[in-house]
């Protein structure tokens, strides 16, 4: 176990939340030069890209080693227990609150196509949550412990 | 975690541990447990994948000039074979094995003559893995060497030699035979296709002038053959035999003479908006490019920006510029290469990753183009236009999503954009996707109608009319409206009277029809409730609607859908699921809900094959297929053929609802 501030927490899930969304970038990037026949440019976008997920995946390392105010815990980085039950309350944040809430603002904003894309987001969160769930219910049963229980969601909509 | 690096070693476990406990597996052990690795798939596609790899031989013993024939024959039972009257694989005993070598070419990965510098100078096969391959993934395969007049023959099964090399007594012939029944516990489908293996036979003719094919199909009786003496050329009138072309003569350019690297391109623009660019290295498709066709591409959208820009054709104002997309629209281009060391991506061969072969072909290309189109005003003008009107429609598609929205809650359409877009489509409607006019389903619709036989219908954006057309017969007056004047006309020779009109202002009295009929355009109207309360209005107390939508099969590909129809279509506004659709139809007013649901497969070629849809947006559609989440193909069926082109099976609903009394 690793100690580490709260600050120096803080600003590695940023780091981390920043190398994710650049990984991400990078394999758009790559399609858009693959389909501009810039192949190098496609190859390097790839390439990085998988630089900037193994960073990532170290960033979370040290997330889920360090006992600085339990970060792991707090980050529902750990065991795959853990790692079920916090994906379940952010799938179920993204279906209950996000997406319904960007889906009002497009239509707010007149945008019906955007509006129609983020409702699809709602219906494929909405289905994630359900599969985790129900992979988080599987392995609490085989595991047959309940203890963690607490740490399963009864709801994120605020 | 240091205490664990102190703990002592394991012990030994029961049995112990030595020599014979290790397990070797042999090369080809490998390939049947891991057979995608080889072959790229264990699909239709990687099964034909063993008949090019055996091909890939041939022409090689062709290139060096040893071979003119190749022969390749399905047989009733399943069985493929390939036979060439080349050297043959030689028989004698290879020093280091202490076996005959073809026997070692065909029981071990990475053998054979190309890893020999001197034997093939630009050699296809793939670097000595493929015909082990072949012989590990047959459930049996018969190997036929003829050689300084004697026939030997060894038999195989799951690449394990069953007889030894057998001499079979004096023969006038020569060559390599090699007979093999594909394995069913490897592959999903055994069953050749004529029609894959046709295509190829024919690319190795155009590309080998001299070389004579022969595609013999036992299993229909029909023989057919290959040789041809046009080159790239001649592959090239082939593949735009069918097409409107933009200048009657294709450029070619050919760069030979340097032994590294030689290439003969030939390339013509046609009024089409798919490209259609075979590309091949040492006479192996490219499927996916590389840096020989990127150079071709760059090289071309170089010569014709700096044509256009010396020619004031470009608005400086919004500094248009032609990018490498753009030269794509209706190009069809050949370019066959051929290297020493070639470098590609994966085992498969899909894509040349040579920088160096690119800046050749980039530079020669650049030279013979820009000479042609200084020499040639009228291709300079024909090309730069059409490249013009590419790069022009990328900037409206881009456009037409953006001028169509309704500005917050107040509806302001700009109907030009659909206007526009259908107008341009209607000239070949029927031929832009296959349910259109797919019977079928235009059966669903009219099986649904439960009106009398005097009722009046209306056909709500009606289109060619094909819709309300399948009601003949069970209506008494058929009525259509559409907004575009050339859907108007196409649509008179269907229906009784075609009126222009919007779907937001339906120009009817209240009550004024028994039945309303629409299909598949509602997902393309913002504010949807609004059309859908004005059919309400225009039916009588009573009256019946009956509707067609493609739905996504569940949440978990409908957002994959959305991505592939809004590239596809830049006027989407909607991707309905099922609920959300019959909310919207029950929403408005209409009860007795029923629904009926048709699977249709429709070629995703030919539906993106349309003005609409940009050639980057195409690109990206395919990539969205090849790409697919295994959470979209465990609910979505599609299937993408050998070829690379794709079949995607669409999920409609069709609607019958009521206005209540």
């Amino acid at each position: 176990m690793t100690h580490i501030s709260d600050r120096l927490a803080a600003d590695l899930r940023a780091a981390l939340a920043a190398e994710a969304a650049s990984a991400v970038r990078y394999t758009y990037f790559a399609h858009t030069a693959e389909i501009e026949g810039h192949s190098e440019v496609a190859r390097l976008f790839g390439e990085l890209a998988d630089s900037l997920v193994c960073a990532a995946h170290g960033h979370l390392d040290v997330l889920r080693d360090t006992d600085s105010e339990n970060a792991g815990r707090q980050d529902g980085v750990g065991d795959s227990r853990l790692n079920l039950a916090s994906s379940v309350v952010a799938a179920l944040h993204d279906a209950g609150d996000l997406y319904p809430r960007l889906t009002s603002a497009a239509l707010e904003e007149g945008q019906a196509d955007t509006a129609s894309w983020l409702s699809t987001l709602t219906a494929l969160k909405k289905g994630h949550t359900a599969r985790l769930q129900a992979a988080l219910d599987d392995l609490t049963r085989t595991s047959g412990e309940q203890h963690d229980a607490a740490l399963i969601p009864g709801g994120a909509d605020e | 975690m240091s205490e664990n690096l102190s703990a002592p070693a394991p012990p030994a476990a029961a049995g112990g541990y030595d020599a014979a406990s290790i397990v070797v597996f042999s090369g080809l052990q490998a390939v049947r447990r891991n057979p995608s690795m080889y072959i790229g798939s264990t699909t239709a596609e990687g099964l034909h994948h063993l008949v090019l790899e055996l091909l890939d031989n041939a022409v090689d013993e062709h290139k060096a000039g040893h071979c003119s024939t190749v022969t390749v024959t399905l047989r009733e039972d399943g069985a493929c074979v390939v036979a060439d009257d080349g050297r043959g694989i030689p028989v004698g005993v290879h020093p280091e094995a202490g076996r005959p070598a073809c026997e070692v070419v065909l029981t071990t990965l990475h053998s054979g003559g190309k890893f020999t510098a001197g034997t093939y100078v630009h050699s296809a096969g793939l670097h000595g893995v493929g015909l082990s391959c072949v012989n590990a993934l047959a459930q049996w395969l018969r190997l036929d060497v003829r050689q300084d007049g004697v026939h030997h023959s060894q038999e195989y099964a799951r690449g394990e030699p069953r007889t030894p090399l057998t001499a079979q007594g004096p023969t006038d012939g020569r060559g390599t035979t090699i007979t093999f029944l594909p394995d069913p516990d490897i592959f999903d489908t055994v069953d050749f296709s004529a029609k894959v293996l046709g295509e190829r036979l024919q690319e190795i003719a155009f590309l080998h002038p001299g070389l004579d094919l022969r595609l013999e199909d036992e299993r229909t009786g029909s023989v057919t053959r290959y040789a041809f003496t046009s080159g790239v050329r001649g592959f090239l009138d082939h593949l735009n035999a069918k097409a409107a072309t933009v200048h009657p003569e294709p450029v070619v350019v050919t760069l030979s003479g340097d032994d590294t690297v030689s290439f003969d391109l030939a390339f013509q623009w046609t009024e089409g908006y798919t490209e259609e660019v075979r590309s091949f290295v040492n006479g192996v498709r490219t499927d996916q490019g590389g840096s020989h066709v990127d150079g071709m591409r760059a090289a071309l959208s170089e010569v014709i920006n700096r044509y256009a820009a010396a020619h004031n054709l470009l608005d400086s104002r919004t500094a248009e510029r032609i990018t490498t997309v753009d030269v794509l629209e209706g190009l069809t281009a050949v370019v066959s290469l051929r290297m020493a060391a070639p470098r590609f991506d994966g085992q498969t061969k899909k894509r040349l990753t040579n920088t160096d072969a690119g800046r050749v072909v980039h530079k020669a290309v650049t030279e013979e183009f820009t000479r042609r189109i200084n020499s040639d005003d009228l291709l300079a003008q024909q090309v730069t236009h059409r490249v013009l009107d590419a790069a022009r429609a990328r900037l409206a598609a881009r456009l037409a999503g953006r001028t169509a929205r309704h500005q917050r809650k107040q509806l302001d359409i700009d109907y030009g954009a659909y206007r526009r877009q259908f107008g341009i489509r209607s000239k070949d409607w029927h031929e832009s996707c296959s349910w259109l006019t797919d019977e079928e389903l235009l059966a669903k619709h009219a099986e649904l109608c439960q009106v009398g036989e005097d009722a009046r219908m209306l056909d709500v954006c009606c289109g060619s009319g094909v819709v309300g057309g399948s009601f003949r017969g069970r209506v008494k007056e058929m009525i259509g409206l559409d907004l575009t004047p050339e859907m108007v006309e196409l649509a008179s020779t269907r229906l009784d009277r075609v009126d222009r009109g919007t779907v937001y202002d339906l120009p009817y009295e209240d009550g004024s029809f028994d039945l309303v009929v629409t299909r598949e355009v509602l997902h393309l109207l913002p504010q949807p409730e609004r059309p859908v309360s004005e059919i309400f209005r225009v039916l009588r107390p009573g009256g019946q609607f009956i509707v067609g939508q493609i739905v996504p099969y569940s949440d978990a590909d409908a957002f994959w859908m959305y991505r592939v129809f809004k590239k596809k279509q830049p006027l989407l506004h909607q991707m309905f699921r099922e609920e959300e659709f019959r909310a919207l139809l029950t929403g408005a007013g209409f009860t007795d809900v029923t629904v009926t649901e048709h699977l249709l497969w429709e070629s995703i070629d030919l539906w993106i094959d349309t003005h609409e849809t940009t050639p980057a947006h195409r690109r990206e559609i395919q990539q969205l297929f090849y790409d697919a989440p295994p959470e979209v193909r465990a609910v979505h069926p599609f299937e993408v053929l050998p070829d690379g082109s794709i079949r995607d099976q669409w999920r409609w609903c069709v609607y019958s609802l009521r206005k209540p009394l």
